[in-house]
């Protein structure tokens, strides 16, 4: 790819006017093309089934509905104009790195390659599917002040959970990594771009449209089998587990290909200067996220498509009476399910460990070995995974070796919590919004991460499997974890990103509303789950009706603390719009020597890196970095990371 | 959100080389996640066969079709070479389009075999055991991917072709098909061994 005619990404012309726009490629289209390829592929399936009918397991017209899903695809891309570039590129028309013009509202409509741009859609799109899941999950708890099922049939509630869960998996999986990732990255190494522009957006499309197909999954019948889509289960469920089935996959597909896109830009796109060792952290945390979501996400994408064939071809992938095996989903799943939980985790160590510095005002303390543990914790992760098999078969045999493995991911997470405490230590700390939401990550993670000890020990597991332990356990990671993390790193980055402050007050209010919330939710669960209550099932003992009832009003509690997020963002956005300035934190951060927001192009000229961004409180501390002196002279040589020429 | 160009601010142009440099990482990455999608058929190859749930992994009248498997192997890894030598041909400054044109040829022609072998000449069904289903699905996943590579072949023919009609001089034409075909070899590669380890674990070993 030749991009020496492609101008800078600077020009800004006359905009057009609102007719001429509504001839093109954009999201509008894009709907309209994907409800017509449904249709059309439908059809199409249905033709193709009734010629094989007999041959599928479900009784289910299961072809038609996953080709129908295809051309619902296929019609969305077309209609956004993700194949106008490949189809110049067949015909031998020169490469380029921008799609069209750039500018204007209708940018965020549309396939935009301003990485601002497409993280700002990420975050509008995440909203919206988190909207959805945290709706669910108010039914479910709405649903348990009673012991028996009540407003909400049993069959239902199944599908509410599972819609629960995996709306929240997928979207908490595209949550940072779409958001922020794609906003920071390129701003905190220097650079101008991500290394793929148009793959970027399609990540995002892919997300969007992935969302839509799950929720889909309400109308053809829910699917039964929880966000883990357990086999054989997953085989004989009705239309609705194909939508679980092709969502996730695109999911699947977009995680990979986002991490992909981070790798790429931070390897080859880094300003000079910026060694190895002077990355920040949360640009670590974004890559060692993005080497799990490479090489776990195609496992998922291959299981779904296995269980997919299953459906609809008949093979017998899952199927024991065949010669398939349903332990080969498990396998499958939970070598991508375990890295999951930390391509969830590590971003929110990232975001932690790059604003406690901050508001320390110190050093960040062990950088070489918080990054080692980054590292430690998603090699780790590879060979974890059949703890979840625990009580599911496995060999009684290999049960030692996972717990060992288990507990051993303890230790690199432990250094990386006792870097933040270091961190903290003797620092003269400003309780601003951020840093509250990040010291309530360190004491929520660190009771996930203790309840974990307990269910990676053999005896300890099979006593609270399927329980509310379990859960309680994995809401402590997850929610209390990442979610808070991502909430702090929205508060910290968001002047930067719309150039408007948010209200410390509003923040401070929604902190402690969700952090005392979060924690009267989740931790009766502990109990309810040593009790013996069952997850996934809306009946229960009467004796736990009390405790029921208490974490459901602390869940609407905890859902009101997320509307008080959201009136924050929308009166301070929208309607107040204070300047935030450039830097109002004080950060010494490459992304915080920036306009607020970004202009365009992010750096007129690429800076040259001087130091690692956290020298806070050292006297005579060089400046980070020299915007200053031209790193790339026009016609001359680029300059490597390493100082070189290139 | 980001702001508008500040008037009169021309930030300096980017580093053409840069680009070609994503192109073949990005290749690479891409190609790892493609071998851990295969792993994951591997895996379902060897844990099926242990298995053996019912003596139905592989029933005796499960047999695939040696003639297309060999024929399909040749394809692939002749377009790989084919395309080998035209990025040679490029390095070093000759024309490059024959072998192009030779390795698209072979790289379809791998694709219709496939397909004649769907419709045709298969012995068993999807329905078939576990060496059948592992059979199909691979195969059929395989196909995608390859369809990746011929898309990949053809976008550097009508380049090269564009190239030599248009490019003032052929230093040009070279330049605006080297980084591509750095890529695309990368991505090649990975497929002949994939395609390698297919035929030897599908068709080969018994």
């Amino acid at each position: 790819m030749s991009t020496t005619e492609s101008p800078p990404p600077t020009a800004i012309t006359k905009a057009p006017r609102f007719r001429e726009q509504l001839i093109g490629f954009h999201l509008l289209w894009g709907v309209v093309l994907a409800a017509l390829g449904y249709f059309v592929c439908h059809w199409l399936g249905t033709k193709i089934g009734n010629h094989i009918k007999g041959q599928t397991a479900t009784d289910q017209d299961d072809i038609a509905v996953l080709l129908g899903f295809l051309g619902a695809t296929l019609g969305w891309l077309i209609g956004l104009g993700f194949f106008n570039y490949p189809l110049s590129r067949m015909m031998g028309r020169p490469a380029s790195l921008i799609e069209g013009e750039e500018y204007g509202v209708w940018r965020y409509f549309r396939l935009c390659t301003d990485h601002k741009v497409v993280a700002v859609q990420y975050f509008v799109a995440v909203l919206f599917f988190f909207g959805v899941g945290g709706l669910n999950a108010m039914l479910i708890r709405g649903e348990l002040t009673s012991d028996n099922a009540t407003f909400i049939q049993a069959g239902n509630y199944l599908t509410l959970v599972s819609l629960h869960g995996t709306m929240m998996l997928m979207m908490m999986s595209a949550g940072v990594l779409g958001p922020l990732g794609n906003y920071l990255v390129p701003l905190m190494i220097g650079a101008r771009r991500m290394a793929f522009p148009r793959v970027e957006s399609l990540t995002l499309w892919l997300t969007v449209l992935a969302g839509f197909m799950l929720i889909s999954a309400i109308f053809l019948g829910g699917f039964p089998t929880g966000w883990t889509g357990y086999a054989p289960l997953s085989v004989e469920a009705r239309a609705g587990m194909d939508a679980y089935l092709f969502s996730f996959a695109l999911i699947g597909i977009s995680l990979c290909l986002v991490g992909l896109n981070i790798i790429a830009t931070v390897m080859t796109m880094r300003a000079p200067g910026l060694y190895w060792n002077r990355i920040p952290v949360f640009v670590w945390g974004m890559v060692t996220t993005s080497v799990l979501a490479v090489l776990a996400a195609p496992v998922l994408f291959a299981a779904l498509y296995m269980a997919a064939l299953d459906r609809t071809v008949e093979t017998t992938f899952f199927l024991a009476s065949n010669g398939g095996s349903p332990f080969l989903w498990y396998n499958l799943f939970w070598f991508f399910g375990h890295p999951e939980v930390y391509i969830l985790a590590l971003p929110g160590f990232g975001i932690v460990l790059e604003i406690l510095p901050v508001f320390a005002r110190k050093p960040l303390w062990g950088y070489r070995v918080a990054v080692a543990g980054m590292f430690g914790v998603a090699l780790l992760s590879f060979m974890v995974w059949q703890h979840h098999l625990f009580v599911s078969g496995i060999n009684a045999n290999l049960r030692p070796f996972y717990m060992f493995t288990t507990e051993l991911i303890s230790i690199p997470t432990g250094i990386i919590f006792l870097i933040g405490m270091g961190t903290l230590w003797r620092a003269r700390i400003r309780f601003t919004v951020p840093m509250l939401f990040c010291l309530a990550f360190f004491f929520n993670f660190l009771i996930g991460g203790l309840s974990g000890v307990y269910l990676s020990d053999v005896p300890s597991n099979v006593t609270t499997h399927g329980s509310y332990f379990v859960m309680a356990h994995f809401h402590y990671t997850i929610m209390g974890g990442l979610v808070f993390a991502t909430i702090g790193g929205f508060y910290y980055w968001l002047p930067k990103i719309t150039g408007f402050k948010l209200n410390e007050t509003l923040g401070k209010i929604h902190f402690w509303m969700m952090f005392i919330f979060f924690n009267l939710t989740f931790f009766p669960l502990f109990a309810a789950g040593l009790l013996g209550m069952p997850r996934r099932v809306s009946s229960y003992n009467p004796s736990l009706h009390g405790l029921n009832v208490f974490v459901s009003i602390s869940a609407w509690c905890l859902g009101l603390s997320l509307l008080v997020f959201l009136a924050n963002i929308v009166w301070t956005q929208l309607l107040l719009r204070e300047p935030a300035g450039p830097n109002p934190w004080l950060s010494k951060s490459l992304e915080w020597q920036l306009p607020s927001p970004v202009p365009s192009y992010n750096f007129e000229r690429i800076p040259v890196i001087n130091s690692a961004p956290y020298s806070y409180g050292i006297p005579d501390a060089p400046p980070v970095a020299d915007f200053g002196t031209p790193a790339r002279l026009p016609g001359g040589p680029a300059i490597t990371p390493e100082g070189g020429v290139l | 959100m980001s702001a508008s160009a500040a008037p009169g601010i021309v930030p300096e142009p980017e580093d053409s080389r840069l680009a070609a440099a994503n192109l073949v990482v990005g290749a690479r990455l891409f190609a790892s996640a493609m071998a851990f999608v295969f792993m994951a058929f591997v895996f379902a190859y060897f844990y099926l066969k242990a298995v053996d749930s019912n003596g139905l992994w592989r029933p005796s009248h499960v047999t695939p079709p040696q003639g297309y498997g060999i024929a399909i192997l040749v394809c692939i890894l002749g377009a790989t070479a084919a395309f080998e030598l035209a990025r040679r041909g490029l390095a070093a400054g000759a024309g490059s389009v024959a072998m192009l044109a030779l390795a698209l040829g072979l790289s379809v022609a791998a694709v219709v075999l496939q397909l004649i072998a769907y419709l045709g000449g298969m012995s068993f069904g999807a329905d078939g055991g576990g060496y059948a289903s592992v059979f199909y699905g691979w195969t059929a996943m395989f196909l995608a991917f390859w369809l990746g590579a011929v898309y990949s072949v053809e976008t550097m023919l009508a380049t090269a072709m564009r190239s030599a009609r248009e490019a003032a001089a052929a230093d040009e034409a070279v330049e605006a098909l080297q980084p591509s075909a750095d890529a695309t070899m990368v991505y090649l590669y990975s497929c002949a061994g994939i395609a390698v380890l297919t035929w030897v674990l599908l068709y080969l070993i018994k």
